[in-house]
């Protein structure tokens, strides 16, 4: 059976980026994209409807 | 049906199924049944994350609705890759790190028993019955293709899926939906290719998509701030990020897939998978839906894309009323056409002046065509006493089986069922890990052997095979199936991502608080879908919020004792 005091949660981090050193690149890349596939599908709009 | 999309159909469900069954060989623990023994590489786990969120539904509904209503619905999606990010640097490594099998077995380590019980009990019923609408769709599209009647084509999917997942565990969920990911882009994208490649001759892309933009049909952005509109920039960017993130972080269906990874940063890679991915996968579906309409455009559709209302409506008191309808349809039908040769003559030669006439002309014949099709649908509401009645999801598979050539039909109906099945296989798996670690393990047979515990995850993955199954045959008379999903999930979403917060983001916050910002949230989102006319998809920025604030309110009047020990 699991109690509460098994762990300490509540002694954790809301932010946790511990060993993904590499990926802050892909988190910066992945808003660039969104930006750029938002950009593409507004332009797509203005340019095939009234 | 040709024999041979028979044939391509029989294989794909055998090797599916004969790979799942194979992987039982694999899953001799409970560890490793409902997480692989955390061994799965970033790629097929992003693959299935795809794939569980992407059911047979995405297929049959998200194209419906791209001919029926255009690419708007790419909106709901924009604030789902924020949302992989914020999970990538939170829930992912909390998860992870707390080696938990399920998300709910935390909140016990972080507030207590009842908290955990009640978000367990709020996946099970709203997944159980998510599940039951995810067989539904293909069910429809096996009716139509087969003949069958609704329940055997519902048993026809459920049952060999139960016994695949009920075998093979998690391992064989996740490579069914690696493969399942490949044949359903692989579907699409020769679907699109065809559409393309089927235009009449001398008529470019470019003009039929400014033909398909005069309907409204590819406006893919409205920034205008209405909370009563589900598809905006803004319902979609901030309502859309509450969705997701309490999907992707509170719903043990898609935990479960990041939990089976190698480690804390393939879990976050399978995540920024659906990140890159998802938007365009989504347009591009969503585009398939609108080359069938421009298909239809040159090609006489069915009036009513559901044959068995057809039959329903002509056998009826009122089949000369529908006759008629369809000959007024059929006469509308070439005027539209007519209008959509002249549009694009204009649009070569004419100026602007002409091009706006015959724009206009257009647009009132596509009215003249909508009209009617209402009238129609208004005809089988009331000969079926459906008032519900859609055939959006019907478009899709009717233009699969009576337009594309011998091969592909069996291609394209196997991506149906490979996506229903992959996705099914998903929920059931998460749901018998919710029933077993949640509930039997934790309250009714604790201290058991993982032998015993094994055997009741089998079982349990049987019980909801059978439940979901059964419910599928009430789900098939809802509207637009994918709007049915995303509205069941609204209503719990929201309030479990709350307690969520609570729990990672604020160390005051007891038990009590969570136990009762979870009920509290839950009544707020009632009370605004019963007293409002809020899109459903602010449901989980409500049900967050209220949360937050009950929780936390109710966390700082306890008296101080209390508190230390609940928060210890």
């Amino acid at each position: 059976m699991i109690h509460q005091s098994d762990r300490s949660p509540a002694a954790t981090r809301l932010f946790d980026t511990g060993g993904d050193e590499s990926l802050k690149l892909t988190y910066v890349a992945v808003v660039l994209v969104e930006v750029v596939v938002l950009a593409a599908l507004w332009l797509f709009s203005l340019s095939f409807s009234e | 049906m040709h024999p041979v999309d028979w044939a391509i159909i029989a294989a794909y469900l055998t090797w599916v199924i004969y790979d799942g069954l194979k992987r039982s060989k694999d899953t001799d623990a409970v560890e490793g049944y409902f997480l692989a023994g955390r061994s799965l590489p970033w790629w097929a786990v992003g693959l299935s994350v795809m794939a569980t969120q992407m059911s047979a539904i995405t297929l049959v509904g998200t194209t419906g609705q791209g001919y029926a209503d255009g690419m708007r619905f790419v909106q709901f999606y924009f604030g789902l890759p924020v949302a992989m990010i914020i999970l990538s640097v939170t829930l992912v490594p909390f998860f992870y790190r707390a080696k938990v099998f399920t998300a709910y077995e935390y909140l016990e380590r972080r507030f207590d028993a009842k908290t955990r019980v009640l978000a367990g009990l709020l996946f099970l019923v709203s997944r159980g019955l998510a599940v039951g609408v995810i067989i539904s769709a293909p069910a429809v599209v096996l009716s139509i293709v087969l003949g069958w009647n609704l329940a055997l084509t519902a048993l026809a999917i459920g049952v060999p899926t139960t016994l695949y997942t009920m075998f093979g565990g998690v391992q064989a969920v996740t490579w069914a939906d690696v493969k399942q990911m490949v044949v359903i882009v692989g579907g699409v994208a020769t679907a699109v290719i065809l559409l393309v490649l089927g235009l009449p001759d001398g008529v470019e892309i470019g003009e039929v998509l400014q033909i398909a933009g005069a309907t409204g049909r590819l406006t893919t952005i409205d920034f205008t701030f209405d909370l009563s509109e589900t598809y905006t920039f803004w319902s979609g960017l901030l309502g859309g990020l509450f969705l997701m993130l309490g999907y992707f972080g509170c719903d043990q269906s898609q935990v479960q897939r990041y939990l089976t990874a190698q480690s804390v940063d393939a879990g976050r890679r399978s995540l920024l998978m659906s990140a890159f991915w998802k938007i365009p996968l989504q347009a591009l579906i969503l585009l398939t839906g609108v080359f069938v309409f421009i298909f239809y455009l040159f090609n006489e559709p069915p009036m009513l894309f559901n044959p068995a209302h057809e039959i329903q409506v002509r056998s009826g008191a009122r089949a000369a009323d529908y006759a008629a309808l369809e000959a007024r349809f059929r006469a509308a039908f070439e005027e539209r056409r007519a209008a959509a040769e002249a549009l694009m003559v204009a649009q070569r030669d004419g100026s602007a002046a002409t091009i706006a006439d015959r724009r206009e002309g257009f647009v009132a014949s596509q009215e003249q065509i909508s009209d009617i099709r209402a009238n129609a649908i208004g005809l089988v509401q009331e000969v079926s006493g459906d008032a519900a009645y859609s055939d959006v999801n019907y478009v899709f598979p009717t233009f699969i089986t009576t337009r594309l050539p011998i091969g592909l039909v069996g291609l394209l109906i196997a991506a149906v069922f490979a996506a229903a099945m992959s996705s099914i296989a998903a929920e059931l798996n998460a749901l018998s890990a919710a029933t077993v670690i949640d509930f039997y393990r934790r309250h009714v047979r604790p201290g058991s052997s993982d032998r015993h515990y094994l055997l009741v995850s089998k079982l349990a993955t049987a019980f909801w095979g059978v439940f979901a199954t059964i419910f599928a045959l009430y789900a098939a008379g809802f509207g637009s199936l994918i709007e049915v999903v995303n509205r069941v999930g609204s209503y719990f979403y929201g309030s479990l991502l709350g307690v969520f917060v609570l729990a990672i983001a604020f160390r005051r916050a007891t038990a009590n608080g969570a136990f009762w910002g979870l009920l509290a949230g839950m009544v707020a989102v009632g009370f605004v879908e019963v007293t409002s006319n809020v899109s459903y998809i602010w449901y989980n920025v409500v049900g967050t919020l209220s949360v937050v604030v009950v929780g936390l309110a109710v966390s700082l009047v306890q008296p101080a004792r209390d508190r230390r020990a609940q928060i210890s």
